[in-house]
């Protein structure tokens, strides 16, 4: 076993430079060294001018390849970290800025560790005392305190660190950025358009980033826009002022912008509102200077977020992906006669915007589409009469398809190591040609092939964010050529949605020339690009159904509208006003926060190079002081946390002594060491292995409650944890651990169950699988299976008592939004003498405490049952089934203050049955209980989650009413 | 400036030319405004192009971005050999990557004979012996392969026409020559201790003495040699001369079968090869002959098949190839089935050409990722991706502490 710890990253290699420590995999992402240390160096460059960031710290990068889309995250806690998906980034709807990827990850990331790490000197005070910045962790609540000292301003609302990194992107990239973005003009003009509801701030977070069909994203919309208009009506310096921290500054970012500016958060979001109207109202009033574009809208509300949709003749129908709050997205089938929704597939892992690929066959009836979009892509096909759905390429990491109807093959793009490469899958579609891989930099987007099976076009954009359509015949691509016979240079305009007309001497798609997304026609012989419509929100993905009628997609605030319009040229359309380019206007400093050309050859900013070894990169995360409980009593310790910097490998201790003198002395003191260890090389043992110690184990939720964690005597374990299965939401896991214990006098697992023996030694693993799915705007997971197979092996004083278990759940969304319903089984056995405890298992309560940190609904649990005392109903074998509802959650949009507010109220109702003893009638018991639990979640400085449960239950033993139970618990974390 | 619809192109166009700052800046005014698409302004400061990013080598991604890499990886037979530590050291080796550089050993290995060859069951049991084993481990075939000797003999245009001749393809092919090397006899004479003792004896006097010999040269079909013109002349050859002083050959002149085939219309139509001759009056080829394995070898129909390809042949007189073969790594993945499945796909040996990829061969780490059941999960190291779903790291960019730069 030592020689596994030997065995290191392999593959994984660091270079450093004197502020970032690079991490990559040798050799697949060697090429993008010298381009991120190039980038890196050049945010921090204008990170130290604009905001005076003086790192204390390296900032460590990881690059990876695990998703066939480009994104990044960043945290400034414990560590500066950044993680890179290297793959390309698409900009659909202009949702993500046409620079040159690592140019805008970098800004945008770097802006994150600056604005949470930066620190005033009351910060650096207590980053000494705490030897760094403390992680929140649940099991020492205290932390939560201490992170707040070490890194106030990591305790912001995603809206604040979204939106100044959206504003500082835009303008470090020379104004390629969503500060200038036109789906953000689009979104509040359309609102303003429709007398739509402004979030206020607390709105924001409360609801709005998370069950809007645009979740998430309204955080960077919110935000950017807000920091936009900040700037714009006083000065980016002052927003700089805001959100750097200083010495005289505030450490909350709201009573920051109180000081900064003399007015209210909440008065200044109020006065963007009223801008925002006014502004918008401009821009409609100068679009409606000419003749709005009739359209007929053919759905009733907006589907959410769509794919790229087929029209099929013979069905009257569209084919797409649809995305919206309270269903799984899918493909689906939405009938133009009966206007409804056939679900066809659910698709695993969608894109936010667009969903997902998708390629239709119309002549046999086959939708192509790309599942696992955050991952690697699998190549997916659904037949649209029967509906039944099959793999055809498991991780060909290949999307953006198109069927060529002449030899029924489809063509893809696919993702790797950061390229971009154009692929031919001929039928039967179980292998793929590469056709041609374009130079790093190149994403290529948006595809179509025309009727005839000739010509193909696409979407180009490169380095320099220059797009392009390009038209290519099929047969030279075939045949090594990738010579276009024709193209159109949009500047830094995404073309969007391109797609041949049935006579294929047009291609129709949108653009944002105007500032507003229209339909515009390219002649394909001529060359020649022509407006179709002038719309006051934004038409996408037009669908010919001949050269003078589309269907398109109609943006409207609860998502995309199919419409049909008349696709006939327009002389007179007028521009909308950015605020961004407003803001650049009155303040023209900001063309100084472009990031320089770095020519220093990256090589030379090299200091130091090698094998990245997590162990070997350990070091002091930070120590402080907590408290305990041990039994009755309170402890008091100190935790010290040591880490690498990607937190693969850590080393937790914890060193108390209870204040309680009447304790005997052994069991005064408490210690508990945690070593975890990652073993990442291809070898057998890979998995994360657990090593630790316990004497007199203490808990500090054990200060609150009546289920205790804390146990008298020694503990040492070994645990190994892998997962066999890893492909999200699909998940297997595998679990094992050896214990033993000594001097103990309970139970390791049933604290009120007292132990006869001193010395115990058990060796238990596990196999858990789940593969559940939720939609937007769940609170919990909707459908799916989950299923668990367990053994446990005693070895006490001689004797070797198994026990087996396992666990089988399976649910189903309701047709109410955000409903389901649950089925739950459990069942175990063990071997051993009824009187042993060893030899049973053990049932009864909640086992919520009322402080907690663990499951909200334990109740879930194989060993819960609500309605009767803990542990009070023993077992050597059992069976347990339940049936659960789970009510939609009721979100609250003003319940609170963004420093404090609940975010949604969720209830679920429950009955079960239990059986112990099934094969002994003497000790047969039959229990059933029936009860409910509402949750409430709860934000509390915008980063830290509390939910506030309570739960009754009435359990009934051998038919008649036995007990009843209240529930009360407050989950931290 | 008034912009009407038929001249956006010409504007975009502009617009895109020029690294403007100004997107639109030709914007209209409100009077123009009739009759105009109007191009939205926004402001674009010049962007850094494509001579201003630094990139490192980008060579080794040719390889990686094809399907036949992707069907490489695929391959149970690749992962299988992947997961062999002597293909994995062969892989590492200079002198494997060497001979990789080499189109003619790739086109060897890519022939239908060598994949026939390499699949056979001959081979299989010659290349897993004990005596191939003690023979590629002999300091008399180090010797030889590291050779000046070697290198210009197996570079020759003599060999490499001798090894190219019909002549030598028909002779190995023939029934008798095939019958003959595996003959039990053939065996037993070339385990023999007169054959050992011979071996450093090499005087023609002796072979005259030997009994064998001398039946041979009464035997019928050898006198029928003799009255053949083409083996006459061969006779007259020095390096015939020296091969029949041979010890080798007087041994194996004492072979039925061996004499039979010496007498055969196929060794007659090699004995008018002078190549050929030549040949057999090289010592290193007669030790090499004198090896059980390598003449068992010899026995074997797709072993002769592969003589016969001249990418194989090609391959022999490299001195690279050479070099790999004295190496034991490789020695030791030659005899791997799974290393010889994984170089009978074609993808890996196309993969092999690559200058970028053999040296990232080099690499330890990518070859251990090449070793992972499926390399799509090696390139992202599926080891490291577990552990980052376990690690605290995932759950600290998991939570909402992360900033993401999508949603």
């Amino acid at each position: 076993m030592a020689a596994s710890f030997s065995v290191c990253a392999q593959g994984l290699q660091s270079v450093e430079t004197d502020k970032l420590r690079l991490l990559y995999f040798d050799p697949t992402e060697t090429y993008l060294v010298p381009r991120i240390i190039q980038s890196f160096h050049g945010a921090m460059e204008v990170h130290e001018k604009v905001l005076g960031y003086d790192p204390d710290e390296k900032t460590t990068m990881l690059l990876v390849d695990f998703a066939d889309y480009g994104n990044a995250a960043a945290t400034a806690v414990p560590g500066n970290i950044v993680m890179v998906q290297v793959a390309p980034i698409i900009p659909n709807f202009e949702t993500f800025a046409p620079a040159e990827r690592m140019y805008t990850l970098m800004n945008h990331e770097m802006v994150h560790v600056v604005t949470t790490d930066q620190p005033a000197p009351a910060e650096k005070r207590y980053r000494s005392l705490f030897r760094g910045k403390v992680l929140p962790v649940s099991d020492h609540p205290e932390s939560v305190f201490y992170h707040y000292l070490t890194a106030p301003r990591d305790a912001s609302p995603r809206w604040y660190l979204e939106g100044i990194a959206v504003f500082m992107e835009t303008w470090m990239a020379g104004g390629l950025g969503r500060a200038q973005g036109a789906y953000d003009e689009m979104m509040f003009r359309t609102m303003v358009r429709d007398e739509a509801h402004f979030y206020d701030p607390l709105g924001l977070v409360a609801e709005g980033v998370e069950a809007d069909f645009q979740a998430g994203a309204n955080a960077y919309l919110y935000g950017g826009r807000f920091m936009t208009y900040v700037a714009y009506t006083y000065s980016p310096e002052q927003l700089v002022e805001w959100v750097k921290r200083t010495a005289d500054g505030e450490r909350a970012y709201d009573r920051e912008f109180q000081r900064v500016f003399g007015l209210s958060l909440d008065d200044a979001w109020q006065n963007w509102i009223d801008w925002e109207h006014e502004f918008q109202r401009g821009n409609l009033e100068t679009v409606r200077q000419f003749p709005i574009s009739a359209h007929e809208d053919l759905a009733g509300t907006g589907l959410g977020s769509m794919s790229r949709a087929y029209y099929d003749p013979d069905r009257n129908s569209l084919i797409a992906g649809m995305r919206y709050p309270g269903v799984v997205a899918h493909i689906g089938e939405y009938s133009l006669d009966e206007r409804k929704v056939r679900h066809l597939e659910d698709v695993k892992v969608p894109m936010l915007y667009t969903v997902t690929s998708v390629a239709y066959d119309p002549d046999s009836k086959t939708v192509f589409y790309a599942a696992d979009n955050k991952a690697y892509r699998d190549l997916m096909a659904v037949d649209l009469d029967t509906g039944k759905a099959r793999m055809l390429q498991h991780d060909a990491r290949i999307g953006e398809l198109v069927f060529n109807k002449s030899d029924r093959s489809i063509w893809g793009l696919r993702h790797l190591s950061g390229y971009v490469s154009l692929v031919r899958i001929p039928y039967p579609y179980d292998e793929w040609d590469l056709i041609h891989t374009f130079p790093y930099g190149t994403i290529v987007y948006d595809m179509d092939i025309s009727p005839t099976g000739e010509l193909l076009s696409g979407s180009f954009g490169n380095v320099e964010g220059q797009q392009s359509i390009r038209v290519f015949r099929v047969e030279d691509l075939q045949s090594g050529s990738v010579e276009e016979i024709t193209s159109f240079d949009f500047g830094l305009a995404i073309p969007e949605g391109f797609v041949f007309s049935p006579d294929s001497r047009y291609l129709f798609g949108s653009a944002y020339y105007t500032g507003i997304s229209n339909i515009f026609r390219y002649e394909i012989e001529s060359g020649e690009l022509e407006a179709v419509s002038n719309t006051e929100t934004g038409f996408f993905r037009p669908i010919p159904l001949d050269n003078e009628n589309l269907i398109v997609f109609n943006y409207t605030g609860t998502g995309f509208v199919p419409a049909k319009i008349r696709a006939e040229p327009i002389e007179d359309i007028a521009a909308v006003t950015f605020l961004g380019t407003e803001t650049i206007k009155k303040h023209p400093q900001l063309k100084e926060w472009q990031v320089a050309d770095d020519d220093t050859p990256a090589e030379s900013r090299i200091i130091a190079r090698g094998e990245y070894v997590p162990i070997k990169n350990m070091r002091l995360e930070s120590i402080y002081p907590i408290v305990l409980g041990y039994k009755d009593s309170v402890s008091l310790a100190v935790k010290a946390n040591f880490s690498d910097p990607v937190l693969l490998d850590s080393l937790n201790l914890g060193l108390g002594y209870s204040l309680d003198g009447d304790l005997p002395s052994e069991e005064r003191p408490n210690v508990m060491i945690d070593y975890r260890h990652s073993v990442i090389s291809n070898s057998p043992l890979a998995g994360t292995w657990r090593f630790g110690a316990r004497l007199n184990n203490a808990d500090f939720y054990d200060l609150f409650g009546p289920t205790k964690q804390s146990r008298k005597g020694t503990r040492f374990y070994a645990g190994y944890g892998k997962a066999l299965i890893y492909d999200e939401p699909r998940l297997l896991e595998f679990s094992a651990e050896l214990n033993h214990y000594a001097n103990i006098d309970a139970l390791p697992r049933y604290q009120d169950v007292p132990a006869s023996i001193d010395k115990l030694t058990s060796v238990d693993a596990q196999l858990e699988f789940s593969h559940v799915r939720s939609s937007l705007g769940a609170v919990d997971a909707e459908k799916g299976i989950k299923w668990g197979l367990g053994a446990l092996v005693n070895h006490v004083d001689g004797d070797t008592i198994p026990k087996i278990g396992g666990n089988f759940d399976f649910g189903f969304a309701l047709p109410l939004k955000n409903s389901s319903i649950w089925i739950r089984n459990a069942a175990g056995a063990a071997f051993g003498d009824a009187t042993d405890e060893f030899a049973n298992f053990f049932f009864g309560g909640f086992g919520n405490n009322y402080v907690d940190h663990q499951k909200v609904k334990r109740y879930r649990e194989f060993y819960a049952m609500p309605g009767f005392e803990l542990n009070a109903i023993p077992g050597r074998n059992f069976h347990r089934a339940m049936l659960e509802w789970n009510l939609p959650p009721v979100r609250f949009s003003r319940a609170g203050t963004p420093n404090f507010y609940a975010s949604w109220a969720r209830t679920s109702i429950f009955a079960s049955s239990l059986i112990t003893n099934f094969d002994d009638s003497a000790l047969r018991q039959e229990a059933a209980n029936i009860g409910a639990q509402v949750d409430i979640k709860f934000k509390f400085k915008s980063r830290y989650d509390l939910t506030l449960s309570f739960g009754y239950a009435t359990g009934f033993l051998d038919g008649s009413q036995f007990d009843e139970e209240f529930m009360v618990s407050l989950k931290i974390l | 400036m008034a912009t009407s619809n038929k001249a956006i192109p010409i504007v975009i166009g502009a617009i895109a030319l020029v690294a403007v700052v100004w997107f639109g800046s030709n914007m209209s005014t409100d009077e123009e405004l009739t009759g105009t698409v109007a191009p939205a302004e926004r402001y674009r400061a010049e962007q850094p192009g494509a001579d201003d990013i630094q990139l490192g080598d980008q060579e080794l991604q040719a390889v990686l971005q094809t399907d036949e890499f992707a069907r490489l990886v695929a391959d149970e037979s690749f992962q299988k050999a992947m997961s062999n530590s002597a293909f994995r050291d062969a892989l590492a080796n200079a002198a494997f990557h060497d001979a990789m550089a080499n189109a003619a050993f790739r086109d060897m290995i890519a022939s239908a004979e060598m994949n026939e060859f390499l699949s056979s069951a001959d081979w299989s049991e010659f290349s897993s012996s004990a005596d191939m084993s003690e023979f590629m481990s002999s300091a008399d075939v180090s010797e030889f392969m590291s050779s000046a000797d070697a290198s210009e003999f197996m570079s020759s245009a003599d060999w490499s026409e001798f090894m190219s001749s019909a002549d030598l393809n028909e002779f190995m092919s023939s029934a008798e020559v095939s019958e003959f090397i595996s003959s039990a006899d053939m065996n037993e004479f070339m385990s023999s201790e007169s054959w050992s003792n011979a071996l450093g004896n090499a005087a023609f006097r002796n072979a005259l003495e030997n009994a064998a010999f001398r039946d041979a040269l009464a035997s019928q079909a050898f006198r029928n040699a003799m009255d053949n013109a083409a083996f006459s002349n061969a006779m007259s050859q020095q390096a015939y001369l020296e091969a029949l002083s041979s010890p080798a050959f007087v041994d194996a002149l004492g072979n039925q079968a061996f004499a039979d085939a010496f007498a055969g219309e196929s060794m007659r139509h090699a004995m008018s090869n002078a190549a050929f001759r030549d040949a057999l009056g090289n010592a290193a080829f007669r030790n090499a002959m004198s090896n059980a394995a390598f003449r068992n070898a010899l026995g074997n129909a797709a072993f002769r098949d592969a003589l016969g390809n001249a990418a194989f042949r090609n391959a022999l007189g490299n001195a690279a190839f050479r070099n790999a073969l004295g190496n034991a790594a490789f020695r030791n993945a030659l005899g791997n089935a799974a290393f010889r499945n994984a170089l009978g796909n074609a993808a890996f040996r196309n993969a092999l050409g690559n200058a970028a990829f053999r040296d990232a061969l080099g690499n330890a780490a990518f070859r251990n990722a090449l070793g992972n059941a499926a390399f799509r999960d090696a390139m992202a190291n599926a080891a490291f991706r577990d552990a980052l779903a376990n690690s605290a790291f995932r759950n600290a960019l998991a939570n909402s502490a992360a900033r993401a730069a999508l949603n």
